[in-house]
């Protein structure tokens, strides 16, 4: 026969067998028929070089077109049946909880953590790191917390055996960081450090040996307690994602004059009062005041010159109001079931 | 504290500012209220009644009846209460009367006799809990007489935050709040009267400091009569309601004089004194003395002490002698009122763990001047309500504790500055009168004379008299402001950026959790890790726990312990924490040095026997995935003999940074393991993360896509473990220019492959930049690439 007209007569033969095929299983054996190594469109297509030299190229072109014109009839039809009738049994229930690969958890605590430092970074402060060994000169003298203060009592902090001359503490406090960055960075100064701290403390619900704070401290020329206030505001605002208006009470802390605590108008009730708030319209945030002037002095800036806010907030109390974590043992108790919620 | 509204009221004209109006302004400029407690809230048909018969009721035993007169009539009354008498005066509620429990009492047959009222106990009327009988009043009230009319038989107290007045000794009694609140609403407040009694003259006491550094001022008056009688019922109720049981009457304005000025004073029995003599003195070795609250105590060598010639009388500004306290039977009391230093006080009460009222305020540095004031308002007291009560002419002073003042100069252009408000140096001015500062101008600036009470340590410099400047102005007028900030990058420490990178990589890729375990080891979790005899740690002297004194030189000991913790309920458990190690150098004075680590764990609670060994791979694979996120190059060598000692003995390796060792990543030795899971295996690693990111970083350079395909083949082999895996590769590559990478398809050992050995697959991946390689090329390379297997000496499978 001749190939030109073979060529048509498969073609056409396998365009009526396409159009009459009811099922995929027919159809992929029809594939193998025509284009598998035996296939009858196979073979016709290795003719090419047996043909007189003028009839190649025509032969070359309509095969090729055939085959196309075959092979897109034949999906065309497979997607059609395919769509056409769904599978016979059911396979998949949409309900079923699909295959994870789960991912690990970031510790509440810390995420809070980096949380607020991109918040301060975004402010324009340097986040930095400091010692959680340290000495009392930093921990204490330093911040004018003199030798016979309550807070240098064993009770509250954790003192290390130090070599002879040297005294130790794990930090009971950020606040360390204000003299260390003022040294480190000089004045003018934008920094927060944030960091484990340490109180020799007994654990219960509510009290730890070891928590998380971020100190924060802002020295310039001319810093006044407005500013104080407004960079605060702005702080939590980007925190806690909505307005947040702040108020100052007196306080006392022996690194700053005027002390302060920071109270937040209640999420709840903005200041009205509510059980949230134990009915005062506020809730406690963090401590802060005005840089005393011997910490200035301790750090060589000119007390005169300069002047600056501070302020140290705890992040683990931040992070249980967040969750309502009922107990700050859970912290560092390493229980999966407890940081797989987070 | 418990401050009372009425008691303030007595001072300053608060007219109908509520107590919630108090509290916030109070809380605003002074000090935090926390609360605000009400004692008894009279409705206007609860009256004073006079019991004038009892009688049994006929048909209840535990009933009585009662004929009470309320002024305006004669009421019967059926009582329950055992303690009802005829004769008392006691509160009545009569028909009308709603109590806060908000029962409105009416006429109501009880057992068949109509009771017209109630007599009421304290809990009935909410002025405290007590509920055992009713409550008892003075005879002097006049039947009638409206409750809210009785002398603070009500009162409102204020709660204020002891810790937001631990700099304020000034506030440590009504006295100061009185004039707080003056000043803060520019009211006058009326000053307290004192005896004109002074110390000049002859008394029978004589009083030795024996120790001058814990005892600036003491002083000493003589009391005779009946001292140990019952206080008024009005002066009972007053320290009842700030919290304070009443005693005596010397002892009640006592504590009456603390509750008001602040000021602790002991009274002792004179006639329990031997000697006529007071020394203030030191403890020695063994002494001991039985206190107030009736705990015998032993006195730790130093504490300072009241003695006689004979023995110790009272434990120094913070509890008295039982042996000397004033009875029913005294006759004859001393009355002291000293001046103790606060450092001395505190470390004594702290020494006997015993901190009372007195002690809480002169470890506060109360002003030295409250020593004479205190005495004389004594004797003010006793004259006023008990005004038969014989007080000696003269009181004994000693002690030489100056009264303390201090001049601050004010510049307001500091003061408006540091505040960031415009005030007006007249503001600043009438601002510090109202605080009853002395202030005088000088040029542009003010001379502040700081009166003693505020001078012991609170306000000592310019700051100080700026904050009293600020709070009074009212730091909620000052608008909050953003500092003009100039441009600068700000950024994280590296080491802190590099941990939070590889903490993204570990939970949201690797699937490890993020733990936080304390710095101070357990010994218990440093043991099961071993090893932890040789290495230097930095110890805390005074530890929570005497096994948990050691701060950490790994975070692995931790770890492990939370794979303990959660291994009977997880198949499965991924942790990693990164925090700070403590590493001393013996000799070494600086802080020891405190990197980073960062450390990860993968246990399995079950492992086939086939599947050995599989854990540390895939905790390598994790490493090696660190290493392209950190951008920081890493490498790997057999860790041999001085592997740390929790590792498995061969499946351990070094971890290397571009510098130099970094860590270990090894499997946890099968003994530990054991202890841990029986049927499983634990791998981890830890490396020092400051250390590594200092290491230059390190990226593979980009490569231009190729033009023409490559060609992959599969080589088979058995090899022994010592025979490197990157030995092999390095050959390799060496031999082909052809050869572009060789990737890892399988390792496998155990059973039929011979121990110490392993089948590895190795694909090879050819290509050329410039054309398509042909079949016969591609022979010729795998031909050559089994040659160099070949001598190597591993066995070609395949």
């Amino acid at each position: 026969m001749n190939p030109f007209s073979e060529l048509e007569s498969i073609v056409a033969a396998a365009r009526q067998r396409i159009a009459v095929a009811s099922t995929g299983d027919e159809l992929e054996a029809l594939r193998v028929e025509l284009f598998g190594r035996k296939g009858t469109l196979s073979g016709l297509l290795r003719l090419v070089g047996t043909l007189p030299p003028e009839q190649r190229g025509e032969f070359g072109k309509k095969a090729n077109e055939g085959k196309n014109a075959v092979e897109a009839e034949l999906d065309a039809r497979l997607l059609a049946l395919r769509n056409a009738s769904p599978s016979a049994t059911c396979d998949f229930d949409p309900t079923t909880p699909g295959r994870r690969r789960p991912s690990g958890h970031e510790h509440p605590v810390l995420a809070v953590r980096r949380e607020l430092e991109d918040v301060f970074l975004s402010m324009g402060f340097r986040v930095v790191d400091g010692p959680e060994l340290e000495t009392e000169y930093y921990n204490f003298e330093a911040l004018n917390i003199p030798d016979h203060h309550p807070a240098r009592d064993s009770q509250d902090t954790f003192f290390a055996k130090a070599p002879a001359g040297e005294k130790w503490v794990l930090r009971t406090h950020t606040s360390p960081g204000q003299v260390r960055s003022l040294k480190r960075f000089g004045a003018p100064l934008c920094v927060v450090v944030p960091g484990r701290v340490y109180r020799n403390e007994a654990c219960d619900a509510t009290h730890e040996s070891a928590f998380h704070q971020i100190e924060g401290l802002v020295v310039d020329r001319g810093i006044s307690v407005s500013h104080l206030k407004g960079v605060m505001a702005e702080m939590l605002s980007r925190v806690l994602r909505r307005d947040v208006r702040v108020r100052l009470r007196p306080h006392f802390f022996p690194f700053v004059e005027p002390g302060f605590e920071l109270d937040m108008a209640c999420a709840l009730c903005d200041g009205a009062g509510c059980s949230l708030c134990k009915r005062t319209g506020y809730i406690e945030m963090l401590g802060c005041g005005m840089v005393h002037r011997h910490v200035l002095a301790a750090a060589g800036i000119d007390p005169e010159e300069f002047s600056g806010f501070a302020f140290g907030m705890g992040i683990d109390r931040l992070t249980m109001q967040r969750w309502q974590i009922e107990d700050i043992r859970h912290f560092h108790g390493g229980d999966l079931r407890f940081f797989e919620q987070y | 504290m418990l401050i009372s509204l009425s008691w303030l009221r007595e001072f300053v004209e608060l007219g109908d500012r509520t107590p919630e109006t108090i509290a916030h302004d109070l809380t605003m400029k002074t000090a935090l209220i926390e609360g605000i407690e009400k004692r008894g809230e009279f409705h206007p048909n609860l009256v004073i009644g006079k019991v004038r018969s009892k009688d049994r009721h006929p048909k209840a035993d535990r009933l009585s009846v009662c004929q009470v007169d309320v002024g305006t009539q004669v009421l019967e009354i059926v009582c329950g209460a055992a303690n009802v008498a005829a004769g008392l005066t006691v509160a009545v509620a009569t028909p009308g009367a709603t109590l806060k429990n908000g029962v409105t009492i009416q006429p109501t047959p009880l057992r068949g006799i109509t009771s017209h009222g109630m007599i009421c106990s304290e809990r009935e009327l909410a002025i405290s809990e007590n509920h055992d009988g009713i409550m008892v009043l003075e005879d002097e009230l006049v039947a009638g007489t409206p409750l809210s009319a009785v002398s603070n038989l009500g009162d409102t107290m204020l709660e204020i935050d002891n810790k937001s007045i631990t700099h304020r000794p000034d506030l440590w009694g009504h006295e100061g709040f009185a004039r707080e609140l003056a000043a803060i609403y520019r009211l006058p407040w009326k000053r307290l009267t004192e005896s004109t009694l002074v110390s000049v003259g002859e008394t029978p006491w004589r009083v030795s400091i024996e120790a001058p550094e814990g005892c600036g001022r003491y002083a000493l008056l003589e009391v005779k009569g009946e001292v140990g009688r019952p206080s008024p019922k009005w002066l009972q109720r007053r320290l009842e309601h700030a919290g304070l049981r009443p005693l005596s009457l010397l002892v009640d304005i006592s504590n009456l004089m603390l509750l008001e000025i602040g000021q602790p004073t002991h009274p002792f029995d004179a006639d329990k004194i031997a000697g006529n003599h007071i020394v203030v003195r030191r403890s020695r070795p063994g002494e001991q003395l039985e206190t107030l609250d009736g705990v015998k105590r032993s006195l730790p060598q130093g504490t300072l002490l009241i003695a006689d010639d004979a023995s110790p009388l009272a434990i120094a500004g913070i509890m008295g002698g039982e042996p000397s306290s004033i009875g029913p039977q005294t006759k004859r009391a001393v009355i002291e009122c000293a001046w103790f230093d606060p450092v001395v006080i505190r470390r004594a009460a702290t020494a006997l763990q015993l901190r009372t009222d007195a002690s809480a305020r002169f470890e506060k540095n109360l002003d030295p001047a409250l020593v004479e004031r205190g005495i004389r308002r004594f004797a003010e007291w006793i004259r006023t309500i008990a005004p038969d009560l014989e007080v000696a002419a003269h009181y004994r002073l000693v002690g030489e504790k100056p009264i303390p003042t201090a001049t601050v100069r004010l510049r307001p252009t500091r003061c408006r500055n540091k505040l960031g408000v415009e005030l007006s140096t007249a503001d600043m001015r009438e601002t510090l009168e109202r605080l009853e500062f002395g202030v005088a101008a000088s040029g542009d600036e003010l001379q502040i004379q700081v009166p003693s009470f505020r001078a012991t340590r609170d306000v000592l410099a310019e700051d100080d008299v700026i904050e009293e400047i600020g709070r009074l102005h009212g730091y909620e007028k000052i608008v909050p402001t953003l500092p003009r900030t100039e441009t600068r990058s700000v950024e994280l420490e590296p080491v802190n950026s590099a941990a939070r990178r590889a903490g993204q990589l570990l939970r949201d890729r690797e699937g490890y959790s993020e733990v936080l375990s304390y710095p101070y080891a357990e010994d218990a979790q440093l043991e099961r890790v071993g090893g932890a005899g040789v290495l230097p740690y930095v110890e805390i002297a005074n530890p929570l726990q005497q096994t948990a004194r050691r701060l950490r030189r790994s975070l692995i000991p931790a770890l492990l312990g939370f794979v303990d913790k959660n291994m009977h309920q997880a198949e499965e458990i991924r942790l990693y924490e990164s925090g700070k190690v403590f590493l001393p150098k013996a000799g070494d004075t600086d802080l020891p040095y405190e990197p980073v680590h960062l450390a990860a764990v993968l246990a399995l609670r079950s492992v086939k026997k086939d599947h050995s060994g599989g854990l540390v791979r895939r905790i390598k694979g994790t490493l090696e995935e660190l290493g392209l996120r950190l951008e920081r190059g890493l490498s790997f060598e057999a860790a041999g003999a001085d592997r740390p000692a929790y590792a498995h003995a061969s499946r351990c390796a070094r971890v290397l940074g571009a510098n130099g060792p970094i860590g270990f990543l090894a499997e946890v030795d099968p003994a530990i393991a054991a202890g841990l899971t029986k049927k499983g295996e634990i791998a981890l690693f830890e490396i020092d993360l400051t250390a590594w990111i200092e290491n230059p970083r390190h990226r593979k350079p980009y490569a231009p896509l190729p033009k023409f395909p490559g060609i992959a083949i599969d080589v088979s082999f058995v090899a022994p473990f010592d025979l490197a895996y990157e030995g092999i590769l390095a050959r390799l590559s060496g031999r082909s220019k052809l050869l572009r990478s060789i990737d890892l398809v399988d390792e496998y050992f155990g059973a039929p492959v011979p121990a110490g050995q392993r089948s590895l697959t190795l694909r090879l991946n050819y290509r050329d930049d410039e054309r398509t390689l042909t079949a016969a090329e591609i022979a010729i390379e795998s031909e050559q690439a089994k040659a160099t297997l070949r001598e190597l000496g591993v066995e070609l499978r395949g």
